[in-house]
C-alpha cells in the first residue's frame, strides 16, 4: 500500500516537460526552466532536413530546470503529478511533510523534494547488483 | 447533493436503476404514481446543467432528477425520475406536497442552479448571496467562472523552450490554457455590465492548446 | 467552548475548531481520557488548533473565538484548508488561510495530516515549556 505522505523529486530523471504543472488539479507545482543547446551531432546525421546547419549538423535543444517546487499548503495528495510524469521523476516517499512555522516553510525546493533521492538510487543500484 | 456512490445494492445511486424521462408538466404526477408503486423511500434529488447539450425543443436546458427506493424481498430497487426545463428561467412545480424531505434538496437545487420550485421553500440553504450584487451566484452554472483561478497566474503557462526563444514563432501562436479557467482572450477583455454569454464563457473553459479568437 | 487537558497535567488545553475532514485526524489524535474543561486554567497554555476548510461565512466566528482565549494563544493550522484553503483555494466561500484572520504559530501540511503529527508538535511544545 502506497502512504500518500510526501512526494519525491528525482532530478536527474526530469526534463522540466510541464506535465505534472499542468496536470496538478491545485496549480501547487512550479517548475523554471529553461533550454540550451547541446553540443552539435555529425552534419551526416541529418543533411539536407529543416533545421540542420551545413557545416555543425542538427541543432538540439534540451531543457535544464532551474528550480522545482511544491506548495504543500495547496497539494492534495492526488498522486496525478507521480502518475502522469512519463519519466517516473516524482514518487511516494513514506514520510509526511514536516510541519513549520511559516507559511512559506509549506514551499519545498528542488533540495528538499529531493531528499532520500539520492540514497535511494544507490539502493536501487544494490538491488540490481 | 448526496449518495453518488456506485453500486446497485444500497441505496446509493446504482448503475441498475429504472431510469424514467418525465416531461416536466408531468412531474409531481409521475413522483407520485412511483410512490404508490412502492417506491417510497426517497433518496435524494438532483439537478445537472446540460449545457452544451441541447434538447431538441427546450434547447440548452437542466435535467433534474429524483432518486426513489423499493425495499422489496430481493433487496432494494432504484428508480430515477428525470425531467428537462428550460435553462433560462427555470421553473419547476416542488415536490413538497408529497415528500416534504425533497423541499431541502430543492434548496440546494435553487442555490446551485437558480431553479424556481413552484409552491416550495426557495430560502437560501448554502449559498448565501452578497449583499448588494444584482446577479445571484449560482455557482453549478457551467457558465459559472472560478475568479480564484482566474486572477492567479497558471503555473502551467510556462514553456521552457519558447521562454528561452526557441519555437518562439510557435508558442505565439498556440499557447497552454488551463481547463476550467477562461482563456482571457475569449473571455476577459468586456465591458462592465457587459456579462459573456453563457456560451462563449463555456467555450473559454475548455483548456489545452487555445487559438486567440483575434 | 471546551477545553482538552491535553497530557492531564494542566500544562497544555487544546480547543480543536473543528470545521471539515481534516477534523477526523485531529479528534483522533485526542488522548484518551484527557479531562474536558469549561475553562484554561491559570498558567496552562491554551492552543487553538483549526482543523478543516475555513469558509467566509464561519471566519469571524472562528477569529472570535481565537482571540477570546487571549494573546498567548498558540494558534495551529492542520492541514492544507487551514493552511490556505488546500485544494479548495479557488472555491467562492473558501478563506484562503487562516492567517488571513489570525497570526498562525505552526502549520501541520497534510490532507489531512496524520494525527501523530498534531500529537508530536503539542508534546514539543510542552517540552519547551517545561525547559524555558
Amino acid at each position: 500500500m502506497t502512504t500518500h505522505g510526501r512526494i519525491r523529486l528525482i532530478e536527474d530523471r526530469c526534463t522540466s516537460c510541464m506535465i505534472c504543472v499542468r496536470e496538478c488539479p491545485t496549480w501547487c507545482i512550479h517548475i523554471e526552466a529553461h533550454s540550451e543547446e547541446l553540443p552539435p551531432t555529425t552534419p551526416e546525421a541529418g543533411l539536407g532536413r529543416p533545421g540542420v546547419h551545413p557545416s555543425r549538423g542538427r541543432e538540439r535543444r534540451h531543457n535544464v530546470l532551474d528550480s522545482f517546487d511544491i506548495d504543500w499548503s495547496l497539494c492534495m495528495y492526488c498522486g496525478i503529478c507521480i502518475e502522469e510524469c512519463p519519466f517516473d521523476a516524482l514518487e511516494w516517499a513514506g514520510e509526511h511533510v514536516a510541519g513549520t512555522d511559516s507559511r512559506a516553510g509549506l514551499v519545498h525546493d528542488r533540495h528538499t523534494l529531493g531528499e532520500g533521492a539520492a540514497e535511494r538510487g544507490q539502493r536501487g543500484q544494490r538491488e540490481i547488483e | 447533493m448526496s449518495s453518488l456512490v456506485a453500486g446497485g445494492v444500497g441505496p446509493g445511486m446504482g448503475p441498475d436503476d429504472e431510469v424514467r424521462e418525465v416531461p416536466a408538466a408531468e412531474w409531481v404526477s409521475g413522483v407520485s404514481g412511483a410512490l404508490a408503486e412502492g417506491f417510497t423511500w426517497f433518496d435524494s434529488l438532483h439537478a445537472v446543467d446540460e449545457f452544451g447539450r441541447p434538447h431538441p425543443e427546450l434547447g440548452e436546458h437542466f435535467r433534474v432528477l429524483c432518486r426513489l427506493v423499493r425495499w422489496g424481498e430481493q433487496g432494494p430497487a432504484g428508480l430515477q425520475l428525470h425531467t428537462r426545463i428550460a435553462r433560462e428561467d427555470p421553473i419547476l412545480p416542488s415536490l413538497g406536497e408529497i415528500i416534504p424531505g425533497a423541499t431541502w434538496h430543492e434548496r440546494e437545487a435553487h442555490d446551485f442552479f437558480g431553479i424556481t420550485f413552484t409552491g416550495g421553500d426557495s430560502r437560501p440553504l448554502l449559498v448565501h448571496q452578497a449583499a448588494g450584487v444584482a446577479e445571484p451566484l449560482r455557482p453549478l452554472r457551467k457558465d459559472v467562472v472560478l475568479a480564484a483561478r482566474v486572477t492567479r497566474p497558471w503555473p502551467g503557462a510556462r514553456d521552457p523552450e519558447a521562454d528561452s526563444g526557441a519555437g518562439r514563432a510557435q508558442a505565439s501562436r498556440r499557447r497552454m490554457a488551463p481547463a476550467g479557467v477562461p482563456d482571457l482572450d475569449l473571455w476577459g477583455a468586456r465591458a462592465e455590465g457587459d456579462p459573456a454569454p453563457a456560451d462563449e464563457v463555456v467555450q473559454a473553459l475548455q483548456g489545452g492548446r487555445v487559438r486567440r479568437r483575434r | 467552548m471546551q477545553f482538552v487537558d491535553w497530557f492531564g497535567d494542566g500544562s497544555i488545553v487544546v480547543v480543536d475548531l473543528a470545521l471539515a475532514c481534516c477534523a477526523v485526524e485531529s479528534e483522533f489524535a485526542v488522548p484518551e481520557g484527557a479531562p474536558v474543561l469549561d475553562d484554561v486554567p491559570t498558567g496552562s497554555l491554551p492552543v487553538a488548533i483549526v482543523s478543516g476548510t475555513l469558509t467566509d461565512a464561519v471566519s469571524g466566528l472562528v477569529r472570535d473565538r481565537i482571540q477570546s482565549l487571549g494573546p498567548n494563544v498558540h494558534v495551529v493550522s492542520f492541514g492544507a484548508c487551514a493552511a490556505a484553503g488546500g485544494p479548495y483555494w479557488d472555491s467562492y466561500s473558501v478563506t484562503k488561510g487562516v492567517d488571513q484572520l489570525v497570526h498562525v504559530d505552526h502549520y501541520i501540511a497534510g490532507c489531512p495530516p496524520p494525527p501523530s503529527a498534531l500529537t508530536s508538535h503539542l508534546e514539543s511544545l510542552r517540552s519547551a515549556r517545561g525547559s524555558s
